[in-house]
């Protein structure tokens, strides 16, 4: 499909959610309590099929998180960046999206030990590449570590 | 012509006569201990990023460090006796370098490559995972600066510490002092 067939398309199936673009990518945010629902009929749908999901990022706005997903479709060759909206920064969840994505089960790992963010009904949620004994979540902006970290002035 | 030259001996430490079908070799045991070390240097199959690849590159054909007595790498520290620290070395990496060293047979020397295992280089600032210079972790006998460093930089450290380890005295040491190598291009 081609990228205004495809937003075309999205704004018809998703009227709720709010979208931007830039040179590559048709980006669609939504909110985390929305993202199983989304990601099902992004992945299910026949229009859309996005069937790889080849990344998932965490980001820290300070105020609330943001995480995206980059996904495409291998048999319609579209692309897509799907961003869900965490508000709550004191306990920070969202549903996993390893049921429909396998691929998601470790980028998800990681972003729960970089970022503190719980993927809730994640069939193996522990940290991936820090010590086991690891605290605080290294990624956040407001994480500070006096022992390892020289602060640049 | 002498026997050493005539045997591509020129840097053997000591004297060597001819005597009859045999010759006989007058030298120091420091001498010539240390100068079987000094030219059998087996380094430990060890790199940690891109520092490693420039690693290989000085062991491989075009470079080939086996030329200055680096032999082949080992692929186990209990074979090893130079380990080159080559990349970065993260929090989580250090206590396996630490072991790594610690497993290799006395004596044993270090080259800290490159700008991470020299002082952290580029993540010096405001990283939570690497170690700022892997002096903090093992004893280093060379620092060759460099991001990464050339094989030829690589080559000099390893010559360089070849020097060092002629001047020791075998059974009253010399505290060990590290090189610094200085490879910033000379402009004048």
């Amino acid at each position: 499909m081609d990228r205004e067939a495809l937003k075309n398309k999205l704004t018809e199936v998703f009227p709720d959610a709010s979208y931007s673009e830039n040179k590559q990518f048709i980006i669609l945010t939504t909110t985390s309590d929305k993202i199983t629902g989304v990601a099902e009929t992004l992945k299910n749908n026949t229009d859309f099929r996005f069937d790889y999901l080849f990344c998932i990022t965490g980001e820290d706005w300070l105020n609330y998180f943001i995480i995206t997903y980059h996904l495409r479709s291998t048999h319609l060759g579209h692309e897509l960046v799907l961003k869900a909206k965490i508000e709550n920064r004191e306990k920070p969840e969202i549903e996993t999206l390893s049921h429909l994505y396998p691929t998601a089960e470790l980028n998800e790992r990681e972003i729960f030990e970089m970022y503190g963010i719980h993927f809730l009904h994640h069939p193996d949620l522990r940290k991936l590449l820090l010590p086991d004994e690891w605290e605080g979540f290294p990624m956040r902006k407001d994480y500070y570590d006096p022992l390892h970290i020289v602060e640049l002035e | 012509m002498g026997l050493k030259e005539q045997n591509n001996l020129q840097n053997f430490p000591g004297e060597i006569h001819s005597a009859g079908n045999s010759n006989i070799i007058v030298t120091s045991l420091d001498g010539i201990v240390n100068w079987s070390r000094a030219n059998s240097l087996w380094p430990l199959v060890f790199g940690t990023s891109c520092c490693a690849i420039e690693m290989m590159a000085a062991g491989s054909s075009k470079h080939d460090w086996s030329r200055f007595g680096t032999e082949v790498a080992r692929a186990t520290p209990r074979q090893a006796d130079l380990i080159v620290v080559a990349g970065t070395i993260v929090h989580k990496m250090a206590p396996v370098l630490k072991r790594l060293y610690e497993q290799m047979a006395e004596p044993k020397y270090v080259i800290a490559m490159g700008a991470c295992s020299v002082s952290g280089g580029p993540f010096f600032y405001n990283s939570y995972s690497v170690v700022k210079g892997v002096d903090h972790i093992i004893p280093v006998d060379v620092y060759v600066p460099g991001c990464p460093p050339r094989p030829e930089a690589l080559l000099y450290g390893i010559i360089k510490l070849q020097e060092k380890i002629r001047d020791k005295k075998l059974l009253k040491d010399k505290p060990s002092t590290p090189i610094i190598i200085d490879n910033t291009p000379n402009n004048g």
